[in-house]
C-alpha cells in the first residue's frame, strides 16, 4: 500500500530533484513480485538479515507469541526472508541529504502507521529552499 | 483516499474479524500487545534522528545489481522506505 502511494508521487520526488528506493528484509524473488505486481519503477533492495536496518536502529525481533500469529496467516518470515532471525524493521520514511545527514525520519511501532506521500514531497521542496 | 485513510480502512476490515481472514479477537488483542510493547521497547528513541549522519550502506536491487548511497546521494537528495515485506 505504502510502495504504491511513493510510487504515485515519483513525478514529483524526480522534480525535486531527489531519488527514491525501498529496503526490505525480503529475498529478492519476493521483491521481484511485488515490482511487478505494483509497476514500481524505483529500486528496492534486499537488505539480508536487516544489517543495514540496524545501522539505522530499527530493527526488532518478532516475539515468540507473534510469529505463532504470522505463520498462523502463512507470514513464515524465514521463507520470505531467507534467514531464520524473525527480525524486521520498524516501517519508517527517511531523507537524507547530499551531506549524508538525515533530515526526517518518520518511524511508528504500529504498522498501521505512514507519514503521507505528499508530507515527503513538502519536506524535500523545502530542504531545496534551504 | 490518502494514504492513512486506505491503512485505516485496511486496519478496520481486518480487524472486524470478518473474510477472508476472520480474525478472532484475541488475535487481534494479541497483535495490539506486540506494538505496545515494542513502542514500550524505547525502540523509537533509538532510531536515528534529523541531525545524524546517515550511515553509508551498499545492497543489492532485485536484479542483483548493487545499489550505493553514496552514488545516489551524489545525486541529490535520498527518500527511504523501510519496508517489512508484501505479505
Amino acid at each position: 500500500m505504502e510502495l504504491s502511494a511513493l510510487q504515485e508521487i515519483m513525478p514529483q520526488i524526480s522534480e525535486a530533484g531527489a531519488s527514491l528506493i525501498a529496503i526490505s528484509p525480503q529475498r529478492q524473488e519476493h521483491l521481484r513480485q511485488m515490482i511487478k505486481k505494483d509497476n514500481l519503477t524505483f529500486d528496492i533492495l534486499t537488505d539480508e538479515g536487516n544489517k543495514v536496518a540496524a545501522q539505522f536502529g530499527l530493527v526488532f525481533k518478532v516475539p515468540d507469541y507473534l510469529k505463532e500469529i504470522y505463520l498462523k496467516f502463512g507470514i513464515d518470515l524465514e521463507r520470505f526472508n531467507g534467514d531464520d532471525s524473525w527480525t524486521l524493521p520498524v516501517p519508517a520514511r527517511l531523507i537524507i541529504d547530499t551531506s549524508s545527514v538525515i533530515k526526517a525520519a518518520d518511524a511508528d511501532p504500529d504498522y498501521t502507521v505512514r507519514p503521507e506521500p505528499d508530507e515527503t514531497i513538502e519536506k524535500l521542496k523545502a530542504l531545496i529552499v534551504g | 483516499m490518502s494514504l492513512q485513510e486506505k491503512l485505516n480502512k485496511f486496519r478496520k476490515d481486518f480487524e472486524s474479524g470478518g473474510p477472508p481472514l476472520n480474525v478472532s479477537p484475541d488475535i487481534i488483542a494479541t497483535m495490539h500487545r506486540a506494538t505496545d510493547e515494542l513502542r514500550a521497547s524505547g525502540i523509537i528513541e533509538r532510531i536515528l534522528k534529523p541531525g545524524d549522519k546517515a550511515p553509508e550502506f551498499s545492497l543489492p536491487n532485485a536484479n542483483g545489481d548493487m545499489i550505493q548511497s553514496k552514488d545516489l546521494l551524489a545525486k541529490g537528495n535520498l527518500v527511504i522506505s523501510f519496508y517489512r515485506g508484501g505479505w
